[in-house]
């Protein structure tokens, strides 16, 4: 293979590479937060106060089942794992495991959280 | 052997001269003595002071009617309903997650709903309580916003009161509502463990009760509170495990099924003492009901605290504290509770005599 060949080859998979990037859809960013000892209403829902409060997130979504509170991002946006430590301790629990991840809206997730539709 | 092995031939210091099996009996001895009386503390605590005195006789009980899911709802069913409400008509109130507030005729018959997302007049972010007042007003806490507002009964916006912070007349999660028979307004502010109380116009007046985990008017996570006409109130002290009752003046007043539940594991099937407490309805006669979150029933307690009757929700969802909070018609014969975790409201006739006896 010369050099021009190499050339050529490079540089087709670069832009193969870089439209694949342009065009590609990822679901919105999110982090998993796994919290122990979610039962009560009212503290679920102070937990979400504390975390709504943080600049980057969009919507917040506990499943009490799970023991897990997902965070939705603003597209673009960030958050620092000790933030979110820190607005889970705020809110009187223990923030155990955080992944960041993506996923479709915490929205959607709702329902299934909750054992479906009555 | 070496010298320095020996210390206290080196520095002169006495020898302990007491035999070493003589020693060990001793220090067992304070360890049992500490074991007893930690015993005996706990069964004391465990064996009177928490538990609810049950009633002599009690002819009243509690019978299922059914459950309103709000299928004709326009807004759509029930979504994790929270605060509940009947106002002197019998008219039933409810908030839920879908940012609204919703009036029954006390027959189950849809008459309005009002609310929706955002930060102005008649929106929500959150509300999670309603009280209906004398004159047919109607109250919303929101939980995210930290205010109150007022409505006539047709959803009307009349004003507002509250914003966050700290100070008299702020909140932090304003969980319960409840109005007296002046029209005064009383808030269970959750995160500061105090009720505040507001004039009808929603001037601040003063706070009842202060935080702590022991004793009469600590308070810990309140969530619920019930005002009687005269101003006497009794509070949902949900994370004290109890009820805590106020004089008028806001003196301390007594407490009901009081315990030191969170320095032990607490049962999550107790028959008597209760499980966060998150919501409490005073009917004719004094007869109290309360929403045992923790322990998924509703209590029946005579005016003097007395255990009368429970119901439970049938396979109820162990992982969610549910009914959350609750409500008695004006007769005292009708029972509505909002299931939280069912999307549902629970309604309940009393059987017998509505004041218990």
């Amino acid at each position: 293979m010369n050099t021009l060949t190499k050339t050529l080859l490079f540089t087709l998979l670069s832009l193969g590479l870089a439209t694949g990037l342009a065009f590609a859809q990822p679901g919105p960013a999110k982090v998993f937060i796994e919290v122990k000892g979610l039962a009560c209403p009212f503290c679920v829902q102070g937990l979400e106060k504390q975390l709504k409060k943080l600049e980057a997130v969009e919507g917040v979504n506990t499943s009490l089942k799970k023991g897990e509170t997902v965070l939705d991002l603003k597209s673009g946006q960030t958050v620092a794992e000790n933030e979110v430590r820190e607005a889970v301790k705020k809110a009187g629990f223990t923030a155990g495991r955080i992944r960041f991840g993506e996923g479709p809206a915490a929205a959607t997730t709702e329902k299934s959280v909750k054992g479906g539709e009555k | 052997m070496n010298r320095s092995s020996i210390p206290n031939m080196q520095n002169n210091e006495p020898i302990d001269q007491t035999p070493r099996r003589a020693r060990i009996p001793r220090i067992l001895l304070g360890a049992l003595l500490l074991i007893v009386v930690f015993l005996a503390g706990t069964l004391l605590m465990w064996g009177t002071s928490w538990k609810i005195p049950r009633a002599a006789i009690a002819s009243s009980g509690y019978q299922l009617v059914g459950y309103w899911v709000g299928a004709d709802l326009p807004g759509g069913k029930f979504d994790r309903p929270m605060g509940i409400a009947v106002a002197p008509t019998g008219d039933v109130y409810v908030v839920d997650a879908r940012k609204r507030v919703v009036r029954w005729g006390a027959t189950g018959e849809f008459k309005v709903e009002w609310g929706r997302d955002g930060k102005g007049p008649g929106e929500f972010s959150n509300p999670v309580d309603v009280a209906v007042a004398p004159d047919g007003s109607v109250y919303v806490s929101d939980y995210d916003q930290d205010r109150v507002q007022k409505f006539t009964t047709e959803g009307k916006f009349l004003r507002q009161f509250g914003r966050s912070g700290t100070g008299g007349g702020e909140f932090d999660a304003p969980a319960g509502l409840a109005v007296d028979g002046a029209g005064a307004v009383y808030v269970a502010d959750f995160y500061h463990h105090r009720i505040q109380k507001f004039s009808a116009d929603g001037t601040w007046q003063k706070v009842i009760g202060h935080p702590g985990r022991i004793g009469d008017g600590a308070l810990h996570y309140p969530t619920g509170v019930h005002a009687s006409a005269d101003g006497h109130l009794l509070v949902a002290d949900a994370y004290n495990y109890q009820l805590q009752r106020f004089a008028p003046d806001g003196r301390p007043a007594g407490r009901l099924g009081n315990h030191l539940f969170w320095l032990w594991p607490r049962p999550t099937d107790s028959a008597a003492g209760f499980n966060a407490p998150t919501g409490v309805a005073v009917g004719p006669g004094g007869v109290m009901h309360v929403a045992d979150s923790g322990n998924h029933r509703v209590v029946m307690l005579s005016e003097n605290g007395e255990y009368l009757a429970e119901w439970r929700i049938p396979a109820a969802d162990p992982g969610i504290y549910s009914p959350t909070k609750i409500a008695v018609s004006p007769d005292g014969r009708m029972i509505y509770a909002t299931d939280y975790a069912a999307d549902r409201i629970i309604v309940l006739k009393v059987a017998g005599p509505p004041d218990g006896k």
